[in-house]
């Protein structure tokens, strides 16, 4: 046996492996594992999978008990690992600071469309942008959202500004026919 | 063209609005779109084919209520109206005529 597999909480015995049944040493001893131990685990399961075949009946059944939990050990390194290079989750709330606020679509793109729509349709058109923005923005981050806004805002701003054209193209007709 | 037809993007607006019993607004509109044309709408033109079939008596739009997601701005919700249903109707009886005379083919001379 190992000091790593000591340290890990498992022992052996001739027959097969034996595993503790005391699991708060298990959890603790996988807590304060290092690589090394992983890597043990690792090895010494190839090396009794290699074995099954020339096993026994009751040996066998023994070396798959071992080898299923040894497997779930062996998880639960890697996990523990993994979560120990992997830097702590903290919330601005955590830190006692405000809430980052939501992002806000583009003030100028915003003043795009406005100047080129209709004034009773202006609520409406910014309220729709707005709507998407946010549901973009929370989607797919603010950058896409801001990218898709002034893409919106430039090809409305020109509909707008073309049948804001047209009307005044009317207007000169019509008053040419009145005056 | 007659006044109870409609262009392709009228067609497209009204076919998809009276898809929605309670009416929608833009934002509904704009999902729909994409969805059935594969390409992205501008609010731009959306306004503007909704303006004229308003304008046509088509559509009906009424306010609702503001929400912060759309910065305290109300939506304005938009209806077919009982002469856009008839205008879909005439519409589908013309291309449904165009497909029963077997499609557009190069008329011969």
């Amino acid at each position: 046996v190992s000091d790593e597999e000591k340290k890990a909480g498992i022992a052996w015995t001739v027959e097969g492996p034996i595993l503790t049944t005391d699991y708060d040493q298990l959890i603790a001893a996988i807590s304060a594992a290092d690589p090394p131990v992983h890597d043990g685990l690792a090895r010494r399961m190839k090396e009794e999978w290699a074995k099954v075949p020339t096993l026994s009946d009751g040996e066998r059944r023994q070396a798959l008990m071992f080898l299923e939990f040894a497997a779930r050990t062996h998880e639960a390194l890697q996990l523990m690992a993994e979560l120990r290079t992997r830097p702590p989750e903290i919330t601005a709330a955590e830190l006692g600071e405000p809430a980052a606020a939501p992002p806000a679509p583009p003030t100028a793109g915003e003043a795009l469309v406005g100047l080129f729509c209709k004034r009773e349709m202006r609520e409406a058109v910014l309220g729709d942008l707005d709507e998407k923005f946010a549901e973009l923005a929370e989607r797919r981050g603010p950058r896409i959202a801001t990218a898709w806004y002034w893409s919106q805002a430039a090809r409305s701003a020109l509909f707008f500004a073309v049948r804001w054209g047209r009307r005044l193209l009317e207007l000169e007709t019509l008053l040419k026919r009145i005056l | 063209m007659a006044k109870d037809t409609l262009g392709q993007s009228e067609y497209l607006v009204l076919g998809l609005l009276a898809r929605r019993a309670r009416g929608a607004h833009g934002t509904a509109l704009l999902d729909d779109l994409e969805e059935v044309s594969g390409r992205q709408w501008s609010v731009g033109a959306l306004y503007t084919t909704l303006e004229r079939l308003e304008g046509k008596g088509f559509v009906a739009s009424a306010w609702g209520e503001p929400t912060q997601q759309r910065g305290g701005r109300r939506k304005r919700i938009f209806q077919v109206q009982a002469a856009g249903q008839r205008a879909l109707e005439r519409t589908r009886e013309m291309m449904a005529a165009v497909d029963g005379a077997g499609g557009v083919r190069p008329v011969e001379a």
